[in-house]
């Protein structure tokens, strides 16, 4: 598998405040890695970090020479415009997908349509994206993000505000898209217990890296049990172990 | 007055030009607005027509044209605006009132210096169709005609800045460039517009028209339209109730918005209860 991103001590600070230091991970073709952590660990600012949002303090990401930010698919934690009257339809917001060099290649409205059918939301395209379920709008805007192909998908927290039914179905589209279409996966999530039935690899994170390696290696972790201390890894772990048991 | 005399009104070279320029800013402003008021950065015009109160005084001090020196000005205070904005981490609002607050006061100060507020200085602040010139309605036209041109042609680049700046971003489109793009435009629409409505009117033309357009329409494109029917109404409204009534243009224009804007809201509320 070849490598699509590296972050080398990739440190963030806020002022005085250390919000991620010396991250290390790879992110290589095909990987599915879950970043998970407490609240405030700092997933959502490595993630802002990995898309040029923010600017890092010191390190870097090196991409690999065939992989750019244009080719990153992004689907964020909240739903950016609260302005429900805010007058978009669900087409044109999948159309802000594509920036001027992606419009030119491709004929964008065949790829909306074949893309809102895959995704099923083929009706919805011409209603107003605020007046729509937050399932469907995660659709939208999951449209959005795959609408320019890319290898490699970001989903900050997709599933926080659906319903556990709705949630299970989202997990189950990610994984169609991770294993059919060969897209790349980064997810963030604070359920590691969700997470970890699908994620080839896991990213533990507290401001630093507790644990990064296989999912199936996670609870063998020694930082991991260092960190968060012998009864909660167990507890995590009894989750995932059960969580596997219901599904196998 | 009857209607004939009024419409015979319009044969007067000035009602011409007013006309043609109120117009050219109605088209202008509401192709901007739309960017503004959704991104809730609709004070940058008041704040940058503070500005251009500013280089309107400088002007008259040095018997200069205000168009010509207000255009450079105002516009790197829009981009000063930004700047302050973005980097040093003061929230949009208080940029704008930092800069259009320090502006009134210079104007303000060289107005004392120059005899105090002029008649000309007067018809700058609240607008008067008797100051335009010849080459006032020439420049309208190229300047109008560029920000047309510029809104279509970065159109779903604006649109995308204004629904989520952070995925515009990361799709890979410029946005520090567009929202550069976006004042500079501002600017412009501001400094033609000071010589219909006035520079402490100009701001209501961004605002009223889209806020009311964003009541009766359903899509992004169709707010646009309806915001350039809405405002090339109320210009030309305008025009006709000052003339008519010998009232002052730029406060007709603004309160026939203000009205549109009463009729749009009870308008969308009736559409939702039915």
């Amino acid at each position: 598998m070849s490598k699509l991103i590296e972050s080398k001590d990739v440190s963030v600070h806020f002022g005085k405040m250390v919000a991620l230091d010396k991250i290390n991970f790879s992110i290589d073709e095909n990987d599915y890695c879950a970043i998970v952590g407490p609240n405030g660990s700092g997933k959502t600012t490595l993630m802002r970090a990995l898309l040029g949002l923010i600017e890092t303090s010191s390190g870097e990401f090196v991409f690999s020479p065939n992989f750019s930010r244009n080719q990153i698919g992004y689907l964020p934690q909240k739903s950016f415009n609260h302005d429900k009257h805010f007058p978009a339809s669900v087409y044109e917001i999948i159309m802000t997908g594509l920036n001027r060099e992606a419009l030119k290649k491709i004929d964008a409205n065949k790829e909306i349509i074949e893309l809102s059918k895959k995704l099923g939301i083929e009706t919805l395209l011409k209603k107003r994206i605020g007046y729509l379920s937050g399932g469907q709008q995660q659709r939208v805007y999951l449209a959005r993000a795959l609408i320019n192909k890319p290898k490699l998908l970001i989903l900050d927290e997709p599933t926080s505000a659906l319903d556990p039914a709705i949630r299970e179905e989202f997990y189950q589209l990610i994984k169609k898209l991770h294993q059919e279409e060969k897209v790349s996966i980064i997810l963030i999530s604070h359920d590691l217990s969700s997470v970890s039935l699908y994620a080839t690899h896991i990213l533990y994170l507290d401001q630093k890296v507790v644990f990064y390696g296989l999912s199936t290696q996670l609870c063998q972790s020694e930082e991991l049990m260092a960190q968060i201390g012998p009864q909660a890894t167990a507890a995590l772990c009894q989750v995932e172990n059960h969580e596997h048991h219901i599904h196998i | 007055m009857n209607i004939t005399s009024i419409f015979n009104l319009f044969s007067y070279t000035f009602m011409q030009r007013a006309l043609i320029v109120g117009l050219l800013i109605s088209i202008s402003s509401s192709f901007l607005g739309i960017f503004l008021v959704l991104r809730k950065y609709s004070m940058i015009g008041d704040g940058l027509a503070h500005v251009s109160f500013a280089t309107v005084a400088l002007a008259l001090l040095f018997n200069q044209s205000p168009l010509i020196l207000s255009i450079p000005i105002v516009s790197l205070s829009s981009l000063l605006i930004l700047k302050l904005s973005e980097e040093n981490r003061i929230g949009g609002d208080a940029a704008i009132g930092l800069i259009s607050s320090t502006a009134v006061a210079i104007g303000v100060m060289i107005s004392s210096l120059s005899n105090g507020f002029s008649v000309d200085l007067y018809s700058y602040l609240f607008g008067s169709i008797l100051i335009i010139s010849e080459m006032d309605v020439y420049l309208s036209m190229i300047l109008s005609l560029i920000i047309v041109c510029t809104v279509l042609y970065f159109y779903q680049d604006l649109f995308a800045m204004t629904y989520d700046m952070d995925y515009a971003k990361v799709s890979g489109r410029k946005t520090k460039r567009l929202n550069q793009i976006i004042s500079f435009l501002t600017s412009i629409t501001i400094v033609l517009g000071i010589r219909v409505v006035g520079t402490m009117l100009i701001s209501s033309l961004i605002i009223f028209p889209t806020v009311s357009a964003l009541r009766l329409s359903n899509s992004f494109k169709s707010t646009i339209i309806w915001a350039v029917i809405i405002s090339s109404f109320s210009v030309v409204l305008g025009l006709f109730v000052s003339i008519s009534f010998d009232l002052p243009t730029g406060s007709s224009i603004v309160l026939i918005n203000a009205i549109i804007f009463v009729l749009s809201s009870w308008l969308s509320i009736v559409r939702k209860e039915g």
